[in-house]
């Protein structure tokens, strides 16, 4: 589908302010599977119209099968848009609608392979109880992120129409990215590297060693070092002078 | 434009995912490297990816198509 029906392209992230950071992977080494908008920091599947519309984004992973319905659904939004007996309100309007519509249209089991992880649900309660839209009643929702019914938990696929619906045919270069696919912890490490076939983490693994990708300080070692430098000499010249940070 | 050779694919056809998650102990199912290998080899190779989002707009007005646009951390024929 990819191939023969879209132009496909790319943009490394990984200096960008909004990106999250992950265990750093070559081509031939392993991978584990995972949820549908699982680290959606780190990546983001957007659909453009040929003149740069983005008709719809996918946060995170997503299954083969959930893809290629999100896909089809972007051709569906891309005929509105292109719809020369609509206005650009009516436009939008329908955008919305449909984006919304389609939570209850999805493949069977998408809602299912859409769970958000752990994790990234008690780190939206523990640090962000007050303004995420990760719940469907954040007043029910235990700020310790400890016990919290699933049921009071959106689905990904939920999440990702609900702010697309918000966002009706913007032009890629004024897209709200960072605020977008802000949603569970910015940091994702599944240690794939360090995993046994059965997937049990290696004994004696040093993850603490693994190498990153993304805003990490592990990441850019050298820039971190050198950012520290400056921070120290500009701490001792505010304290004792020009001549201590000189020294420093 | 760039055409690429074997791979790590980015999680998008479900092949070797590029995330990882923080896990307290959960022992999924590991893709091992030459099978991601085999799945990047296979994506990178059928399709060519634009790293100029202009090219691809103008390559996808004149054969009229959508563009797939991806955000990923490092690049789509190496790291990630």
């Amino acid at each position: 589908m990819l191939k023969d029906q879209f132009v496909c392209g790319f943009h490394d992230i990984s200096h960008e302010h909004y990106a999250g950071a992950s265990g750093k992977h070559l081509p031939d080494q392993n991978a584990v599977d995972t949820t549908n908008g699982a680290g959606p920091h780190n990546i983001q599947m957007f659909v453009l119209a040929p003149d740069g519309t983005v008709l719809t984004c996918l946060p995170g992973y997503w299954h083969s099968q959930d893809l290629a319905s999100e896909l089809a659904f972007a051709q569906g939004l891309n005929e509105i848009w292109t719809n020369p007996e609509m206005s650009l309100d009516q436009k939008k309007a329908e955008f919305s609608r449909m984006q919304i519509g389609h939570i209850s249209e999805e493949p069977k089991g998408e809602s299912n392979r859409s769970r958000m992880q752990g994790f990234d649900i008690q780190f939206e309660a523990q640090k962000r109880l007050n303004r995420t839209d990760v719940f469907y009643n954040p007043r029910m929702v235990d700020p310790s992120g400890k016990h919290i019914p699933p049921n009071l938990v959106k689905t990904t696929d939920v999440i990702m129409h609900e702010r697309m619906a918000a966002r009706p045919f913007v032009p890629y270069n004024k897209f709200d990215v960072a605020a977008y696919a802000d949603y569970g912890k910015p940091v994702y490490d599944k240690h794939e590297m360090y995993r046994d076939a059965n997937g049990q983490l290696a004994q004696g693994a040093n993850l603490s060693q693994e190498p990153m990708i993304g805003n990490d300080p592990r990441a850019h070692p050298v820039e971190t070092a050198v950012k520290k430098d400056a921070r120290t000499g500009i701490s001792a010249f505010l304290r004792y002078g020009l001549r201590a940070a000189l020294y420093h | 434009m760039k055409k690429f050779g074997p791979r790590l694919l980015t999680s998008l056809m479900a092949a070797s995912t590029l995330l990882s998650l923080s896990l307290p102990v959960r022992a999924e199912k590991v893709l091992e490297g030459a099978v991601c290998t085999e799945r990047v080899h296979a994506l990178t190779n059928d399709i060519d990816w634009y790293k100029n989002l202009k090219k691809a707009e103008e390559a996808a007005s004149q054969q009229g198509k959508l563009i797939f646009w991806l955000h990923i951390l490092g690049h789509i024929d190496g790291a990630t």
